[in-house]
């Protein structure tokens, strides 16, 4: 089932990175290998405290695809509330329970640009970084992901 | 809207508040004072159909259909009040919040839905597998997919218990899309799985952990189990397979320990699994010529098949010993255990405590554990001597109430070891004084009647089996009584404060 799908996805994911203004910071998302492996990448939305970093997405997509939803991690490491620093995996509702086959692999990854924007405090995967968001402290907040950002996200990819 | 919203305890919505009558089930029973506890047995298939009788008086309230109340009560978690109430205020928004809606959708409205066909020369080109297909489904949202991308995307919504959705949207799939696109009974698996649910969540229901039932039971004055359990007493139900366990704890029947103390020692049993397997083996050697013996029936009086002494499988002792006094193996010899620690002068105190404090452990773990796997045996041993009473009794013509005896023989044998491998965690806990004396000389007499029954339940020529139902009978009464007198015992022993928790 899956596999025209993917192809079909493939050929209009070309079309939409090259022509549209709309994932402008969606660098690249293709296949490695056969279908089923993806590899995308993100660059971090300017005006924001990831700007001028970049990050690898490392994407498995299930037999079952796109009645389940596929698989992301960031490879590189991201200081996110909702991202493990360690393991790279994403807390994104849609990623889970909340999938529908009306997403597609293009719409997923916009989908975690805004996360980085707008992230999620009361599901967290890195607590520190969490709790700096809790306490309303936007200047350490903004700071600490700076910094993690020019250590692990600048000329990563 | 949160899932708090729909959780409640009282019985006033209870699926059931309108059923049959509440004595139905009060079942005889000497072991346990069954009025403590009151409740109903039920059935997952008694439950659905219940489920149905309140959407039809639903439907006839709402002036819906059945098909859309089902859907409607499910989103709700089966709270019909909560339902009512919502739907009295504001009808529309509840059936836009639900995908229920029947007004137009993005102002459109699509009529032509339900199966569709197409032909090879215009087929349908499904979003979800972007394949051409010929059949396909539409809600009246206009989304449309192909039967088996519906039918791969519903195997895996029902398992779940939620409302199912449009793939594409927030509409709701009513029972009938669902039976039209699975082409089977996929609703009812819904159903079920939502009932599942309805029963996880509610305080007032537990599903029998028997393995392999799903029978139900429904507890009526759940208000009363905490102070049940805080004095003691054992909120003991019977699911309508017969199977018996404790509600407060949602585990097999675990009389005469009290909850409390049930908990504590599968705990312990737990945390020191690693400690004593070393026990659980079921093959021992003889201890007379070392032959090895595996254990087939749950007797523990055993016969070395090779030169036929006959020996306790639990202290390996001659049954000599067994035979006309008590059993004296559940006794945990302390004086024993107080040498043994005396002769390590050379280890420290609290050595001594901790290896004193493990031996008496692996005592009771022992005999505990043993009982466990008797009871294993037990029951397969009654079920082939069943058998073959009820094969010979067809091939002569002899009515089965003539066996009842052995039925019922079992079955008082099945209790009867497992309240005694229960009292072995009691006696566990308890200190040393004047009620354990008397607990344990009645825990020695009930380990006595539990092995003569079990003993007879190893002959398998029907013939002798018929010859001996006097024999079987005899044993039961009296198991009975020391089945009963354990209990006595536990909770006298209790109430005299030597519980040490
Ligand atoms: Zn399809
Ligand atoms: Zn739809
Ligand atoms: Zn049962
Ligand atoms: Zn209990």
């Amino acid at each position: 089932m899956a596999t025209k799908r993917l192809m079909k996805e493939y050929n209009s994911i070309q079309k939409a990175l090259s022509d549209t203004q709309e994932y402008e910071n969606i660098v690249s998302l293709e296949p490695t290998g056969d279908l089923f492996s993806w590899c995308g990448v993100i660059r971090g939305p300017s005006n924001s405290p990831f700007q001028a970093g970049t990050w690898k997405i490392k994407i498995e997509v299930p037999q079952n695809y796109p009645i389940a939803p596929p698989k992301m991690k960031f490879v590189n490491k991201l200081c996110h509330p909702n991202v493990n620093f360690q393991t790279g995996e994403i807390c994104l509702d849609i990623l889970q329970n909340q999938w529908t086959p009306a997403w597609t692999l293009l719409t997923t990854m916009s989908a975690i640009l805004l996360l980085l924007q707008d992230p999620e405090p009361t599901s967290p995967l890195n607590i520190d970084i969490s709790n700096l968001l809790k306490s309303g402290d936007i200047k350490a907040y903004n700071g600490l992901i700076r910094f993690y950002t020019h250590k692990y996200a600048i000329d990563s990819v | 809207m949160s899932d708090e919203e729909f959780e409640y305890t009282d019985d006033s919505d209870s699926l059931y508040s309108d059923s049959v009558d509440d004595d139905n089930f009060k079942i005889e029973d000497s072991l346990v004072k069954h009025d403590i506890v009151q409740y109903k047995q039920h059935t997952t298939r008694e439950m659905m159909e219940t489920l149905h009788k309140k959407c039809t008086k639903l439907s006839e309230v709402l002036g819906k259909p059945h098909d859309y109340v089902v859907t409607l009560l499910q989103s709700y978690k089966w709270n019909s009040e909560k339902l009512i109430e919502d739907y009295m205020d504001d009808p529309q928004d509840v059936e836009l919040r639900l995908g229920l809606s029947t007004v137009k959708l993005n102002g459109e409205h699509h009529e032509n839905t339900g199966l569709q066909t197409y032909t090879e020369e215009a087929p349908f080109s499904c979003f979800i597998c972007c394949e051409d297909k010929l059949e396909s489904y539409k809600l009246k949202c206009g989304h449309e997919f192909c039967l088996d991308c519906y039918r791969t995307y519903l195997n895996e919504k029902v398992k779940q218990a939620n409302v199912i959705k449009c793939p594409s949207c927030d509409v709701a799939l009513t029972p009938g899309d669902i039976d039209t696109i699975s082409g089977t009974n996929g609703s009812s698996v819904l159903l079920e799985n939502s009932i599942k649910e309805y029963v996880e969540r509610h305080k007032t229901y537990k599903w029998c952990p028997s393995p392999d039932c799903n029978a139900i039971v429904e507890v009526l004055n759940s208000s009363d189990i905490a102070h049940l359990v805080d004095t003691n007493q054992i909120p003991i139900v019977i699911c309508s397979n017969g199977h018996r366990f404790c509600f407060n704890c949602g585990f097999e029947s675990h009389v005469p320990a009290p909850c409390n103390v049930t908990k504590q020692w599968i705990n312990k049993c737990k945390d020191d699994s690693e400690t004593v397997k070393w026990i659980t083996t079921h093959t021992k050697t003889c201890p007379k010529c070392d032959t090895s013996i595996e254990k087939n029936g749950g007797c523990n009086h055993m016969t070395c098949r090779k030169c036929a002494y006959e020996f306790c499988w639990i202290c390996l002792g001659t049954w000599d010993n067994h035979n006309n006094q008590y059993y004296q193996c559940n006794r945990y010899q302390y004086e024993q255990a107080e040498k043994n620690n005396k002769s390590a002068k050379d280890k420290k105190l609290q050595d001594e405590a901790t290896k004193k404090s493990l031996q008496r452990y692996l005592h009771y773990y022992n005999l505990f554990n043993i009982h466990e796997i008797s009871t294993k045996q037990d029951k397969s041993r009654c079920d082939v001597v069943e058998n073959t009473v009820r094969e010979v009794q067809e091939g002569v013509g002899i009515s089965w109430i003539e066996a009842q005896f052995l039925v019922d023989s079992a079955s008082t044998l099945l209790n009867a070891r497992r309240v005694l491998k229960w009292s072995y965690a009691v006696a566990f806990y308890c200190d040393r004084g004047y009620s354990l004396d008397l607990f344990e000389t009645v825990q020695a007499g009930l380990a006595d009647a539990v092995e003569a029954l079990s003993l007879l339940f190893e002959i398998s020529d029907v013939e002798v089996i018929a010859k001996k139902k006097l024999n079987f009978l005899n044993a039961s009464k009296l198991l009975e009584d020391r089945q009963r007198a354990m209990v006595l015992a536990t909770e006298e022993t209790i109430n005299n404060g030597t519980l040490r928790l």
